[in-house]
């Protein structure tokens, strides 16, 4: 029997008798509504979708701008380099300007030989989320929450260097819709791949 | 223009349209990471100051005769 390319899906062949048409739809229709409810994780009002992926090479910063949409809340970015840089950094954009203003961090960071280390930071211009990336060593993880709201956008930020695992959080208290991002190194240049997911509410 | 600023690229990325564009750092995004550096060199140096400090206190109360378990309990 034919079958479709991606999920196998059973469809008529071309020889296949037309008395058998009403079947061979309701098999078809049956595979597509089990196939949606799995990757759906068995409801159809959750879920994650892959917004952006962007993969930079020896970038000092990388702007991603028109990336959170009044279509999500919220969103979450995973970026795995593949090249370092050190004390990296992000701050917020709102309509194709950088946001300089209003970040209040508190990271802390725990080495793996026992060590223990820290971000702190009052009202400065940026967010410094990790003091480097360590090539294919690192990883970094952060929860963009509620970026189009007018009062403030928090991110939740989890990340390794490579001798030291980072967790923390930022506060940007401004009253800007933040539509992107810019993610820099203050020091050399990074290389990665960058993706961005919008968390479906319904 | 110089050559480090040449090697220094900005890359944008507009998520809706897909259209990608690189230029190099501008003297004041220079300027700005040469800031954050030095302000990342203070903190690891302070954050380093104060790891010595505690080692140094740690070492000066087992002179005293304090047990592991007794400055754990401080």
């Amino acid at each position: 029997m034919a079958s479709t390319t991606n999920y196998s899906w059973n469809t008529p062949d071309d020889t296949a008798l037309v008395k058998d048409g009403a079947s061979a739809i309701r098999t078809l229709g049956s595979s597509v509504d089990t196939t949606l409810f799995t990757i759906n994780n068995g409801s159809n009002k959750v879920g994650m979708h892959l917004l952006n992926t962007t993969t930079v090479t020896s970038a000092a910063s990388v702007t991603i701008d028109n990336v959170f949409t009044s279509t999500y809340q919220n969103y979450r970015i995973v970026f795995r380099p593949s090249a370092g840089g050190a004390t990296m950094n992000l701050e917020t954009r709102t309509a194709g300007a950088t946001n300089s203003l209003n970040y209040f961090t508190a990271v802390w960071g725990y080495a793996y030989n026992g060590g223990t280390a820290g971000i702190f930071q009052n009202n400065t211009s940026t967010f410094s989320f990790l003091p480097s990336f360590t090539a294919e060593r690192s990883s970094w993880i952060c929860e963009v929450i509620d970026p189009k709201a007018t009062v403030a956008t928090n991110f939740q930020s989890f990340g390794s260097t490579g001798d030291a695992y980072y967790h923390g959080t930022c506060m940007f208290l401004n009253a800007a819709s933040v539509d992107g991002i810019r993610i820099s190194t203050a020091s050399g240049t990074f290389s990665g791949t960058i993706r961005i997911y919008g968390y479906r509410n319904s | 223009m110089s050559k480090k600023n040449e090697e220094l690229l900005a890359v944008f990325i507009d998520a809706q349209t897909g259209e990608i564009t690189e230029r190099p750092l501008t003297a004041e995004e220079i300027s700005e990471r040469e800031k954050m550096q030095a302000q990342a060199e203070a903190r690891e140096a302070e954050q380093e100051a104060k790891t010595t400090a505690r080692a140094n206190a740690l070492a000066k109360l087992a002179e005293l005769g304090l047990t592991e378990e007794e400055i754990a309990a401080l």
